[in-house]
């Protein structure tokens, strides 16, 4: 941008200058909490320690919730160009001043190597760190493998949608066929699809490169990254209609194992199993993407998902995203274990549907386990086994907000999700799941999950995220109040009267 | 009696005088020790009794500071013409003496002498100047603890010679109140109104500072502390205006306990006289301020401050968010037209027009400004103006001419229709263009409807209740809803009802016609819709029109947005609906001016495409520039342009595209000399209303464009010189202003 490239000096300094009191109430916080002012990655635990049930842990384990704010998702979109530059280094200045710890960045794979598998491109992405590295911001940088909901950012990477073009199987499809032209199907992970080589490993070489272009930050700036590992950066199947906001979709979804290499799979299972019936597609009974559980077979109380068969087909399906997890999060490990950094990855804040007894949303996400046990339990089982904080998306969705008759239970998922990470030790983080613009009662709804002295307090929390609206006069307000009771604790308006400066009220006021 | 310098005459310059421009000498005064030893700075002006001279005005310079020292803000003077007629003295000597506690002034300066021929009682003034100085000092404070008695040893030293008092407390915990610690107390310490002490240090023998030591309990947090020479000096933290905080818990963390640790040095900035500030560097202290805000620091006001930075900030970002994105905004396709669609009357004149608006709002106090203005006529001309936009000429309610009542009679207070008349030749014959200010949004009416509300018109035009709107009570119109906003004060008229219209046109015709104008300037133009205006400029075919579309820019809490996207297409808006029969006032240009200008932020000059943000960065050709108007600035003053800053303003407008606009009360001003520089620059380079624009620098204090390919001009402090191979030389140059053209 022409006329704001870069900040003018002048305002530059002036921020310095009041910045203090911003600056160091983060560092202040943590460290009244106990809390070290870095953060180490958690060693990963050797493959001889792994059967060892991993600590538990306690609340002195875990300082106060570090407090990010996301940056907006297309800061930028064509590699090389940071767009409305003055308006995120402004507005990082202004979290930064408010006594925020970081900005998260997502980071997108169809942008970083959109043309050729051969070309990185990282310096829109790089400006970006630098401006959060001036401003003493930490950055949370969020890698991304999949598209994004809105279209702001392009889905693959181009030669990534050419492969896909070949062969349309290598997307996750339904059950009438539609593709999701923004993610690849997980049973092609291992498989040479791409310009001769897997997924994982395109993954891992975007991962790399990220930690070449990004080396001398990981000792002052960079100190979270977020594995995506999945459709909207998380550890779920694409159960939503193709082409459609996953963020706005509250049905049950449908099963996304359609593609040949699933059904390839998933026959050859069920042919190891001796059931070879069973593996000739997937449930033909479930319902559609908005209609009821009840409306049909699959989901209804004591339906098929309750039978032999159905266990059988969900444990499968769960099966294949959670070695999907564990695959992507494996490679995580080994290319930034060697960082001092925060290693985190997310999963779906499904709370509709939650009422009924077969979880449906949950399921067609890849969210099972047999015997009506917590679904969540065995990701959290993988996520422990790496190292892997679990970033919940929902810590402010409140219960009254939704409507009733999706059976959503916002609560009870949360307690879901922290019971399966307490019991396998795994750390978990929040984000919110949208902006707070009408519900009055989300910010304090946030602020109790993330001040809180129950043993599973998240390790940071993200809020989400900057743009006009975050900025807006009827956003930003309730939003600083927010922080600021976060940050400081209560603000006292009244309690002045020991202010310092009474003590020498005869001093002339400069001129 | 004038206020203006003149240079003096060569006979009466002492010795050693050098002129600076063509207004001042500077004049070295000679030094000699008084009586009391004191060196005195002197000079002797002698004249003849007979010489012209109304007044000595004088300035003082110190040499080697540079440093100006006036009195109140202005000019020394001695009268000397009118002491000669009342018999009051006629020579003058002034003695100034520094004054000021802690003035450092090491001169004294006897002012002028009169000569005493024919003086009787001598003239004599003292002045006070004030003169202040920077002193770096500083002070260090130092913490030893010791473990076995579990107290701490803080030292206090600083170079600051004379008393100082330290005026200090002791905070526990996390709370940051002050608090007195248990005695025994320091010697030479003072219990202050039992909040804090006060304690001397010892001043060293040596004379080289002051220190002072004491033991302190382990247990505080911290010690605070401010510095105190004497009843009106205090010394505190200038980065924050608070108070020095030395932890005390936390040294533990940086060193072994038996070791001493420097807790923190801080250097101090001695503003001396009458203000108390101070700069600390607090880079080096182990905890800033901050620190301590998490654990509810009371420091309110710096708060204060860091929330209203956080709100400037989100202010700014939001209103970069909200702009479209570049990819995502369609662009504004108003690249000028092209001469062949140019509509069949474009009201923009040849393109190389600059307009003088040709009165203020004092104008219609002589009765005689038709005449007064013709008489400029010739001036006006030669300074290079094309088009000079006179003042509404009808019968009316208000002095000014704003509030019109009968459209047909044109004697007002600015003149009769014959002066009037007489003056639009007198222009014509110097080649000038005249622009009538025609009212059409409003008109008052002569008499009252049966409800006693005055809606009824006389005269020619002598409309009834259905020529007003029906949307403003005050005048019970019986016409249709207003096609724009209301103007309040008067019956607004409806013109979308045909019989006005029709009226219109023909008085518009008239004083064509009759007067000669050459085009229009249209009165409130929110008022009614654009629509009509066109049908208006396509009756009368004016050369030149231009509307006054005036409402607010756009600001998030309180703060002018960067964006004023919106505020300009509304502008845009209204050009287009004339079909582009008329150009508009580019209020968008003055009001970004006043921002960037006023307060030094120069980027916002250019708009995220690195154009011109105002309508002349959208449709050059029909965006009229200007700074100041009979409205904005004049006895009214409703929104004037940064005192001080028009020069900058018209070097904007004067070198960028569209047509600039100068107000009367600059042309006839000191500016003139610099604004006909400016206007002839114009002129000889053949820039005009859609000359091409590059925009080199936007910063924080720095504005840099290169216009037409052979001018570079730059506003702003910040520093600007021309590269690359085109060999620019200067062409103007005034306070943060420059001008360069290619050299052909």
């Amino acid at each position: 941008s022409v006329a704001g490239g870069e900040a003018p000096p002048g305002r530059r300094s002036r921020a310095r200058c009041a910045s203090e009191g911003g600056v160091r109430t983060a560092a202040a916080r943590r460290q009244r909490e106990g809390r070290p002012e870095r953060r180490r990655a958690r060693p990963l635990l050797r493959p001889g320690r792994r059967r060892r049930r991993p600590r538990r842990h306690q609340v002195e384990d875990v300082g106060a919730v570090r407090l990010f704010v996301g940056l907006p998702i297309n800061s930028v979109t064509d590699g090389a160009t940071v767009n409305s530059a003055r308006g995120i280094e402004a507005g990082m200045r202004a979290v930064k001043l408010l006594g925020v710890d970081g900005v998260e960045l997502q980071v997108f794979w169809s942008v970083v190597q959109p043309e050729s598998p051969d070309k990185f491109s990282w310096t829109g992405y790089r400006a970006v760190a630098d401006m959060a590295r001036d401003e003493g911001l930490s950055l949370r940088v969020s890698l991304r493998i999949h598209g994004s909901p809105g279209g702001s950012v392009p889905k693959l990477p181009s030669w990534v949608g050419a492969a896909a073009a070949k062969d349309r199987d290598i997307l996750f499809t339904d059950g009438a066929g539609g593709r999701h032209e923004d993610c690849l199907s997980f049973a092609v992970d291992e498989l040479p699809v791409l310009a001769g080589m897997s997924p994982l490993q395109r993954y891992e070489a975007f991962f790399r490169s990220f930690v070449d272009a990004f080396d001398d930050l990981f000792e002052s700036t960079i100190t979270d990254v977020t594995v995506g590992l999945g459709p909207n950066g998380e550890l779920r199947y694409p159960s939503y209609p193709p082409g459609s906001d996953v963020t706005q979709f509250i049905g049950v979804g449908e099963f996304q194992c359609y593609d040949k290499y699933m059904l390839a799979q998933l026959r050859q299972h069920a042919e190891a199993l001796g059931n070879p019936m069973w593996g000739l597609a997937g449930p033909h009974n479930a319902p559609g993407y908005d209609e009821s559980p009840d409306s049909s077979e699959f989901f209804r109380d004591h339906g098929s998902w309750d039978s032999p068969y159905g266990d059988f087909f969900l444990s499968w399906y769960a099966g294949k995203l959670l070695s999907h997890g564990d695959r992507v999060l494996g490679m995580a490990s080994r290319v930034f274990g060697s960082k001092p950094v925060e290693l985190s990855a997310k999963v779906p804040f499904m709370h509709w549907w939650h009422g009924a007894q077969s979880r449906p949303a949950e399921a067609v996400a890849g969210f099972y386990k047999s015997n009506k046990k917590n679904g969540y339990s065995p990701v959290a089982k993988v996520f422990a086994q790496h190292g892997c904080t679990m970033v919940v998306p929902g810590m402010d969705v409140c219960m009254n907000k939704q409507q009733r008759n999706t059976g959503s239970s916002p609560d009870k998922l949360l307690v879901q999700i922290k019971n399966a990470c307490r019991r396998h030790g795994a750390r978990i983080a929040g984000e919110n799941a949208s902006l707070v613009m009408t519900h009055t009662s989300s910010f304090p709804r946030i602020k109790s999950n993330i001040v809180t002295a129950e043993l599973m307090r998240p390790t940071f929390f993200t809020y989400r995220r900057m743009g006009a609206e975050f900025f807006s006069p009827e956003h930003w307000p309730p939003f600083m109040e927010f922080v600021r009771s976060v940050v400081c604790g209560e603000w006292d308006e009244d309690d002045e009267t020991a202010a310092a400066v009474s003590t020498y009220d005869e001093l002339p006021q400069p001129v | 009696g004038s206020s203006e310098w003149d240079q003096p005459p060569s006979e009466i310059r002492p010795p050693g005088s050098v002129p600076i421009k063509d207004s001042a000498i500077e004049t070295p005064l000679e030094t000699s020790p008084n009586s009391e030893g004191h060196i005195l700075h002197e000079v002797q002006i002698k004249f003849d009794k007979d010489t012209p001279v109304a007044a000595i005005n004088f300035v003082l310079k110190e040499e080697g500071t540079g440093a100006w020292f006036q009195h109140k803000g202005g000019d020394f003077r001695i009268p000397l013409s009118g002491s000669l007629k009342d018999g009051d003295p006629l020579g003058a000597k002034q003695g100034v003496k520094p004054e000021g506690s802690n003035a450092q002034l090491k001169e004294a300066v006897p002012g002028e002498k009169g000569p005493s021929t024919k003086c009787i009682s001598e003239f004599y003034e003292e002045y006070p100047i004030l003169k202040s100085e920077y002193f770096e000092h500083f002070v260090s404070v130092a913490v030893t603890e010791n473990s076995e008695t579990d107290k701490s040893l803080v030292e206090f030293y600083t170079d600051i010679t004379g008393d100082v008092i330290i005026h200090w407390g002791v905070c526990k915990g996390n709370t940051m109140t002050w608090e007195i610690p248990p005695e025994p107390h320091p010697p030479n310490t003072k219990i202050f109104r039992q909040k804090a002490l006060q304690t001397l240090l010892e001043q060293k023998t040596d004379g080289t500072g002051s220190a002072v030591s004491f033991l302190l309990d382990a247990d505080y947090s911290g010690l605070v502390f401010v510095l105190k020479l004497n009843e009106h000096t205090w010394l505190r933290n200038l980065e924050n205006g608070f108070d020095f905080y030395i932890p005390l818990t936390r040294v533990e963390q940086f060193g072994s306990t038996q070791e001493p640790h420097r807790a923190g040095e801080h250097k101090l900035d001695d503003k001396s006289a009458q203000t108390d500030g101070l700069i600390s560097d607090i880079r080096n202290l182990v905890v800033g301020l901050s620190s301590r805000r998490g654990q509810r620091a009371k420091n309110k006001v710096l708060q204060e401050d860091i929330l209203q930075e956080i709100e400037r900030l989100a202010a700014e970002a939001y209103s970069i968010f909200r702009s479209p994105t570049i990819d995502a905004i369609e662009d504004p396709v108003y690249i000028d037209d092209p001469e062949s669609v140019k509509p069949a009357c474009s009201g923009t004149g040849s393109g190389f027009e600059i307009v003088c608006q040709g009165f203020n709002w004092e104008s219609h106090k002589s009765g005689k400004w038709y005449v007064e203005l013709g008489t400029k006529a010739k001036e006006l001309s030669s300074l290079g103006f094309t088009i000079v936009w006179s003042p509404p000429p009808t019968d009316s309610v208000s002095p000014e001419g704003y509030m019109p009542r009968d459209l047909y009679n044109l004697n007002s207070r600015y003149g009769t229709m014959a002066e009037l008349k007489q003056l639009v030749d007198i222009f014509h014959e110097n080649g000038v263009k005249v622009l009538g200010d025609a009212v059409l949004n409003h008109r008052c009416a002569q008499f009252q409807n049966q409800n006693g509300i005055w809606n009824i018109f006389g005269g020619r035009m002598n409309w009834d209740d259905r020529a007003v709107v029906a949307d403003d009570p005050h005048f019970q119109g019986r016409g249709n809803k207003s096609s724009g906003d209301n103007f309040h004060a008067a019956p607004n008229i409806d013109h979308s009802q045909d019989f006005v219209r029709t009226d219109i046109k023909e008085w518009l015709r008239w004083m064509r016609k009759e007067v000669g104008y050459d085009g229009w300037r249209l009165d409130f133009a929110r008022g009614f819709w654009g629509g009509y205006v066109k049908d208006y400029m396509e009756a009368t075919e004016p050369y030149f029109a231009v509307g006054e579309y005036w409402d607010s820019l756009s600001y998030t809490y309180g703060e002018m947005d960067y964006n004023q996207d919106a505020h300009r297409q509304r502008i845009v808006d209204w050009i287009n609906a004339t079909n582009g029969t008329a150009g508009a006032f580019d209020v968008t240009t003055k009001g970004i001016l006043h921002m960037a200008l006023e307060r030094s932020e120069y980027w916002r000059l250019s708009d995220e495409k690195g154009k011109p943000p105002g309508v002349l960065g959208w449709w050059p050709s029909r965006a009229v520039t200007f700074i100041e108007n009979h409205d904005t600035g004049s006895t009214q003053g409703h929104w004037r342009f940064p005192y001080g800053m028009e020069m900058q303003g018209y070097a904007y407008i004067l070198t960028h595209p569209g047509t600039p606009a100068v107000f009367y009360d600059h042309i006839f001003s000191h500016l003139q000399q610099d604004i006909a520089k400016l206007m002839s620059i114009r002129c000889r380079l053949k820039i005009q209303c859609r000359s091409k624009i590059k925009i080199l620098k936007a910063e924080q204090n720095l504005y840099a464009a290169e216009i037409n390919e052979n001018l570079l001009m730059k506003i702003g402090a910040g520093h600007f010189e021309p590269t690359g191979p085109v060999n620019w030389i200067v062409a103007a140059e005034g306070h943060d202003y420059k001008i360069w053209e290619a050299a052909s």
